[in-house]
């Protein structure tokens, strides 16, 4: 019989815990706690850190692993609950889970993507293509076999995914997955962060199938840098990866920006 | 689109962004008399820094007037100005709520959020050169930590150096008036500072902070097919320019 409750045993890991109280993103100074707590658990939900029908830690533990009060914890479950996003079970085996509910609608995702700023979506790109040229140099110095095997297979995914659910979740799994490969546990968190706010504004245009296929040749020749060895290009065509995608976000942004219907303006 | 009419877009988008940003200018120049009393009626003409309390209204009247444009509003005080501390900023910013609150900077020389801006472009240029000045865009760490534009009207009190009465913009709505005023993207239309750098832009090329490959005005004005200067009421005070880059 294990000496921890039952409750603590099924529940999410408290590794994910860590990363998902690492999800900061940007939030100004004056954000209210819940709020941000709420934003950080939408997040993993985004990324694939948490899925449909994990169970969530007991509400005591949840608020110390992520470092608030019941109090606060409690309102962004509610909030949460409100959404749809977690549900609560009772009895023997209950507790808060993630429900399967789809995080917002397309076109919540969409004016949402329109309240951010060029500047903004520039300085998230820098980010994402510094950040995976690091990982993208390291993985091919230091992936073997099994690391490359499982980041081919979420490659092949992400290159089958149909909806544009599927696509965020499966390119961030992708390159989580390298940072994994790079053997470093603070680049693969810095991945998980910066894909944790991408994904929210990936492939809202309706991704065409020109722009999925790019990507997904983007993947395998990082992937076959990696495999050869060859840290300059990996680190080259990983950054370029992410260049090429911000800036293709960037320009539908500024498309938007510039054509606002006269009711918006 | 012909070129008279991207001529017409540009010259309106630079007229615009010029009223806009004078706006701002006239609101803070508004209260540089009731400063100046403050400090003129303190003991020695050396205030506290409580005594500019009675204007938190006014600087927070200034956030309110302008569409979301101005995000921040405070008087950054020289040296030597205040009796009761060396460095001061009776600064307001809105909060997330849209709310104005008070905002705190770090003045400890030892900590890494050390708040110096003595040292800053946007208070160093007009209180040096007695002119007022749009400084920006620049990552403003330790401060509101976003990447902002500051105006700044400098105001020479009894005693001490001279103090800077200042707005934030926010620059997501500084690029908002500017890509409707554009609302076009045939060609790439960059607003930049007297520096090279991109103030905004309707290209993906040329975003927000970035440094067109010049290096002095009259080498980056080569760059485009066609210029304007951002007018103002005090000529010099808005040093950018809008235009249209060639091969873009």
């Amino acid at each position: 019989m294990s000496a921890h409750s039952p409750d603590v045993d099924t529940a999410v890991h408290v590794g994910t815990i860590d990363m998902i109280a690492q999800l900061r993103g940007v939030d100004a100074a004056g954000t209210g706690l819940s709020d941000r707590i709420s934003r950080q658990l939408e997040s993993a939900i985004a990324v694939g850190l948490l899925n449909e029908g994990d169970k969530l830690p007991p509400e005591n533990i949840l608020a110390e692993q992520l470092g608030v009060s019941s109090i606060t914890l409690r309102q962004s479950l509610a909030e949460m609950r409100l959404k749809g996003l977690v549900e609560t079970r009772r009895g023997r085996g209950g507790g808060s889970f993630i429900s399967g509910k789809a995080l917002t609608t397309p076109e919540q995702l969409l004016s949402e993507f329109k309240r951010r700023s060029p500047e903004d979506l520039r300085d998230l790109g820098d980010l994402a293509a510094t950040v995976a040229a690091g990982v993208g140099r390291r993985a091919a110095l230091r992936a073997d076999e099994q690391d490359l095997r499982r980041s081919r297979e979420l490659a092949s995914r992400f290159a089958r995914a149909s909806t544009a659910e599927e696509l965020r979740r499966t390119d961030s799994r992708f390159h989580i997955s390298l940072g994994v490969a790079a053997q470093s546990r603070r680049l693969t968190n810095a991945t998980i962060q910066v894909h944790s706010e991408l994904a929210a504004l990936m492939w809202i245009a309706g991704a065409s199938t020109a722009s999925i296929e790019t990507a997904g040749e983007e993947h395998d020749a990082i992937l076959d840098a990696i495999e050869r060895r060859d840290e300059e290009a990996a680190d080259r065509l990983s950054a370029a990866h992410f260049e090429r995608e911000s800036e293709a976000l960037l320009d539908y942004f500024l498309e938007l920006a510039t054509t606002t219907t006269p009711e918006e303006a | 689109m012909s070129p008279e009419q991207l001529s017409r877009i540009i010259r309106a988008t630079a007229e615009l962004i010029g009223a806009r940003l004078d706006a701002v200018f006239a609101d803070l120049n508004n209260l540089l008399p009731d400063i100046l009393l403050i400090a003129d009626a303190s003991p020695g003409g050396r205030p506290a820094k409580a005594d500019f309390e009675p204007l938190r209204p006014q600087l927070q009247a200034i956030m309110a007037r302008h569409d979301g444009l101005v995000d921040g509003a405070g008087i950054a005080f020289g040296r030597d100005v205040l009796h009761d501390a060396a460095s001061w900023l009776e600064w307001w910013r809105l909060g997330q709520g849209g709310e104005p609150e008070f905002a705190a900077h770090v003045f400890n020389p030892n900590s890494i959020r050390y708040y110096e801006y003595s040292a800053m472009s946007w208070f160093q240029l007009p209180t040096m050169s007695g002119r007022s000045l749009a400084t920006g865009p620049y990552i403003d760490s330790g401060g509101t930590d976003l990447n902002i534009v500051t105006l700044a009207v400098p105001v020479q009190t009894a005693h001490g150096s001279p103090s800077a009465l200042g707005a934030d913009l926010f620059l997501p709505v500084l690029a908002s008036i500017f890509l409707k005023s554009v609302a076009t993207r045939d060609r790439a239309v960059v607003m930049v500072n007297d520096g090279g750098r991109v103030v905004t832009s309707n290209t993906a090329r040329h975003s927000t902070g970035t440094l067109l490959s010049a290096t002095s005005p009259s080498a980056f004005a080569a760059l485009f097919d066609d210029y304007v200067s951002v007018p103002s009421a005090e000529p010099g005070r808005i040093p950018w320019l809008v235009g249209i880059l060639k091969n873009g």
